[in-house]
């Protein structure tokens, strides 16, 4: 009979165990778009997407040009190789902004006289940012990289706001080439 | 010794534990089925009984809890994985809350095989099973602008059909006291579930949980 009642003990013990356990549980995820960076905190991947390298055998330069577009916020990225010859591909290297060569515009939607417009939100000046290329397959014609800059604008009250990209990447992006 | 019905086997009653297991869609973790319900491997308890009034064949009852479990951090990373695909979203978090909790009550014919001194009990059932809650999850999709807000798929509560077929091994303890194995397959079509707060009808959404489970218990049943 004891065998019965440590039976029923455990039984019971286990069932007030049990009925005490509620967790809260939260999960979560982030874009796996092979165009994607950190705005402010916030992960952006855009969903309007511009890829090209142009080679102009006039100036024999070439020009990486990428542009995102979503939610009303805009990235163009542009590098400009002077000296380049007229293949598909791209040097590797990292390219520090210097707002000649190498610009990045960060960009927002607003509504100038009636339109909505994409214009840009603050400066990226020279040395607030750089873009990595880590790899091109010019056969594929998909580039890789990596960027990251911050943008600064000031306001009629001679307020400062410093928009912070973070974490950009571009992984196996497809891009056109164009010779000219 | 023989097998069959040779004499009034003893109604009975008595009480059981074990577990619970969750099969099919209900089981299923697959973001993609409308019907998978995440459900777990939990504690199941209850009462049992049966009243034999033709030698080996009687009426048999049981009231039984059931606990499958939560949504667990894999669940919850998994879900957020799909609506962030599904939504084109930049970012989603899913966070989830309450658990299945639920009674069945079922009744129907029991026959029973007698064999020295154990007695094999089969029976098909039919009943209510009483859902007290299920998972309810709160998703929040970031970057995606015809959803701006954060929606949900509520925890589920009704009172709905459920049929059961049960096998139990009765091992005589002594001239009125038996131990028993018990197995006990439930499917129920489940209750239906709320969603609130969305804007669009992408990705998963969940109109309906059925439940599928075979609970396996050990237990102690008292001769009348």
């Amino acid at each position: 009979m004891n065998k019965l009642r440590l039976l029923t003990f455990l039984l019971l013990a286990a069932f007030f165990i049990q009925s005490c356990k509620k967790d809260t549980v939260v999960g979560t995820a982030f874009t796996t778009k092979p165009f994607q960076a950190n705005i402010n905190g916030t992960t952006w991947a855009p969903d309007t997407i511009s890829n090209t390298i142009t080679y102009s055998a006039a100036s024999q330069s070439k020009v990486f040009t990428l542009m995102g577009t979503k939610a009303q916020k805009q990235i163009i990225m542009t590098i400009k190789l002077s000296n380049a010859i007229n293949t598909p591909g791209f040097i590797l290297g990292t390219y520090d902004v210097d707002a000649t060569s190498v610009i990045v515009n960060y960009n927002t939607q607003v509504n100038s006289g009636g339109q909505y417009v994409f214009l840009p939100h603050g400066t990226v000046s020279a040395g607030s940012g750089s873009i990595k290329v880590t790899a091109v397959d010019s056969v594929k014609k998909q580039i890789t990289g990596t960027f990251n800059f911050y943008s600064r604008s000031m306001a009629a009250d001679s307020t400062i706001t410093v928009d912070n990209i973070l974490g950009g990447e571009f992984t196996n992006l497809p891009y056109t080439f164009t010779s000219n | 010794m023989t097998v069959g019905a040779r004499a009034q086997v003893k109604s009975y009653f008595g009480f059981f534990g074990g577990v619970s297991n969750a099969l099919s869609d209900f089981k299923s973790t697959d973001y993609n089925n409308n019907k998978a319900g995440f459900g777990k491997r939990g504690l199941t308890y209850g009462l049992d009984g049966a009243y034999y009034f033709y030698k080996n064949l009687g009426i048999g009852a049981s009231i039984t809890y059931q606990d499958n479990g939560e949504l667990n951090q894999t669940d919850a990373n998994n879900l957020a994985a799909g609506y962030t695909n599904s939504f084109g979203a930049d970012n989603s978090a899913v966070t989830g809350v309450n658990r299945y909790q639920s009674v069945n009550i079922l009744l129907g014919p029991q026959y029973s095989f007698s064999y020295g001194k154990f007695i094999l009990d089969v029976r098909a059932a039919a009943g209510i099973v009483k859902v007290y809650s299920s998972p309810e999850t709160t998703i929040y999709v970031g970057g995606v602008t015809n959803q701006t807000t954060d929606f949900y798929q509520k925890s589920a509560s009704a009172t709905v059909l459920g049929y059961s077929g049960t096998a139990a091994l009765r091992y005589k303890l002594s001239d009125n006291v038996f131990l028993t194995l018990r197995g006990a397959y439930l499917y129920s079509s489940g209750p239906s579930v709320t969603n609130q707060g969305r804007t669009t009808d992408i990705g998963r959404i969940v109109t309906k949980l059925p439940i599928t489970t075979i609970n396996t218990t050990l237990g102690l049943t008292f001769g009348l």
